[in-house]
């Protein structure tokens, strides 16, 4: 049995090689399923990963799948360690990789600009404030998922990695985003929003540009909007607007909005899926936008995984994630697309955000 | 006091209800289509003190059963609109609405009283989200406030009915006082 690897706290990770897998059956829904694994194991530590496309199959309809999933799978763990990453990589027990992996966009330059100026006459119309273009990157190897991942974890320094065996596909994260975090009746959620290369400078050129200034504040209002929607009592508040992290190869801009909250994954998820900042403002009228613009599904792109343990848990936004199913291997990108948006530029954001991947 | 707030598939409704808390026991939140059913405006108004209009996407047009219920409600009935919800209220008194460019969405300005009712508002910084403007006031309503910066219409008050909208949005976390905006609304519920 392949090893489940999750981040946890501390710098720890989860790493489990005795585990159930519980998958989500097509004509139930996720809430559904959440509910009654709340019911049944409750206290047992798991680990979650959920499809971007949540509970409205009719605003995917006519998008084609990339590789076969479930819409979501839980691993209960019957017996897992806390292990620091060296140690995590050393029990994973990989080798070198042989090949060079060379990644190919599944669109090309000139299709991605119509697709965001596509995207911004939207915006022009009144329709939407911002939606998330993204797109697939392929390439096929021989190498196995634990080599990829020893490989891979060298390049993205995101602090919400994990390695999921799901049924179909082997999922290698290197998430650097916080999707929800509830512990000690605390609910928050950082968005990031708002990319620079690493060489160029962070207050300048990122903390000054009022169109990376909006495109970030615009999903705070939508987030605080998703956390007030649990409760009438209890408002979610802004901790922290515009703040830097430095991932290497790239850096960005994020905030950081909590509300006091107890409430089960399954509501949380019910009130607040898909995420804010990898779909857009207002939500549901972007995802139509999206499904308008992009043929594939995204799947476990930018959907969520992480731990869940009674009302306790923490999610990460599936970005900057491998998925290997077969001998091919899929990885995504993509950029927040508002009104000032440079089509071109946002082309080499797409391209920035694939790192040290060898794109042709 | 109980509020009726009519949300128009958008993704600012909650922090809308938020912000209105303090000033009602209860706000009950309805989807826009819901008001398709309505067929006693009255009985409708009689059960609450102030209708709400939600921000939202696209234009008033998309929303006939809001223009619906603009045009049938009696002159006395409190109304507050916000953005989308201005826009509605303006094309129900016949004033045309047409795009604003470039949009401002995500971005703020200070507001610039007309009224002296708001002078203490001047200069203080409102979150904006539009890309339609409307076209003037005409006679039905007064203009409270302008945007400093693009010296656009921000803030209106109807002159015979008891109708109140903003342009901004007040309830963004972007917005300056945003408790100075809650209490002017409820003198003006009050008046």
């Amino acid at each position: 049995m392949k090893p489940v690897i999750c981040f946890y706290k501390d710098n720890q990770y989860l790493f489990a090689s005795e585990y159930s897998r519980l998958e989500c059956l097509p004509d139930i829904g996720v809430t559904e399923f959440l509910k009654n694994i709340e019911r049944d194991f409750s206290g047992e530590m798991k680990v979650v990963q959920l499809n971007f496309e949540f509970d409205r199959p009719d605003l995917y309809l006519g998008q084609r799948e990339l590789y076969p999933t479930s819409k979501a799978t839980v691993f209960v763990l019957k017996k897992f360690e806390l292990l620091s990453w060296d140690e995590v990589l050393r029990r994973l027990g990989s080798s070198e990789i042989k090949e060079i992996i060379q990644f190919k966009p599944s669109v090309e330059k000139n299709e991605f600009i119509e697709k965001s100026i596509y995207i911004i006459e939207q915006i022009k119309k009144g329709r939407i404030y911002q939606a998330n273009l993204t797109a697939a990157l392929s390439t096929s190897t021989k190498e196995s998922s634990e080599n990829l991942f020893s490989y891979f974890q060298k390049f993205f320094r995101g602090q919400y990695k994990a390695f999921l065996p799901l049924s179909r596909t082997n999922v290698l994260c290197f998430s650097p985003e916080l999707f929800l975090q509830q512990e000690n009746n605390m609910l928050i959620t950082k968005p990031i929003k708002g990319s620079l290369e690493q060489s160029k400078d962070f207050a300048n050129d990122l903390i000054k540009n009022a169109k990376e200034d909006a495109e970030l504040s615009m999903i705070v209002d939508l987030l605080r909007n998703d956390l007030n929607s649990l409760s009438d009592q209890h408002s979610s508040k802004v901790i922290a607007h515009r703040e830097k992290m430095q991932l290497g190869y790239i850096q960005h801009t994020y905030s950081e909005i909590s509300v006091y909250s107890n409430s089960p994954l399954s509501q949380v998820i019910e009130k607040t899926f898909p995420g804010g900042s990898i779909s857009g403002c207002p939500k549901v009228e972007s995802l139509k936008v999206i499904r308008e613009v992009e043929n594939v599904k995204r799947q476990i792109y930018t959907g969520s995984m992480g731990w869940w343990q009674n009302n306790d848990f923490c999610l990460n936004i599936a970005i900057r994630s491998f998925i290997h199913h077969g001998e091919n291997l899929y990885y995504h990108a993509g950029c927040g697309i508002v009104y000032d948006s440079n089509p071109e530029a946002e082309w080499q954001e797409f391209l920035l955000k694939t790192g040290a991947l060898n794109v042709r | 006091m109980k509020a009726l707030l009519i949300d128009h598939d958008d993704s600012f409704t909650q922090n809308l209800k938020h912000w209105l808390k303090p000033l009602f026991k209860e706000i009950v939140v309805i989807n826009h289509l819901q008001l398709r059913e309505t067929q006693n405006w009255k009985s409708l108004s009689q059960q609450f003190d102030l209708f709400v209009l939600s921000p939202g996407p696209k234009s008033p047009e998309d929303y006939p059963s809001s223009l619906e219920m603009l045009r049938s409600i009696d002159d006395n009935v409190a109304v507050f609109g916000v953005c989308l919800g201005l826009q509605m209220m303006a094309v129900s008194c016949g004033i045309k609405v047409s795009t604003y460019s470039p949009p401002l969405h995500g971005k703020t300005s200070k507001l610039c009283a007309v009224d002296n009712s708001v002078d203490n508002f001047t200069g203080l910084a409102v979150a904006r989200y539009h890309s339609i403007k409307v076209d003037g006031c005409s006679n039905s309503f007064r203009l409270l406030a302008t945007s400093e910066e693009d010296n656009q219409p921000m803030w209106f008050q109807h002159q015979s009915k008891k109708w109140m909208a903003v342009q901004f949005h007040p309830e963004s976390f972007l917005t300056e006082a945003p408790a100075q905006h809650l209490s002017f609304l409820k003198n003006w519920l009050q008046t």
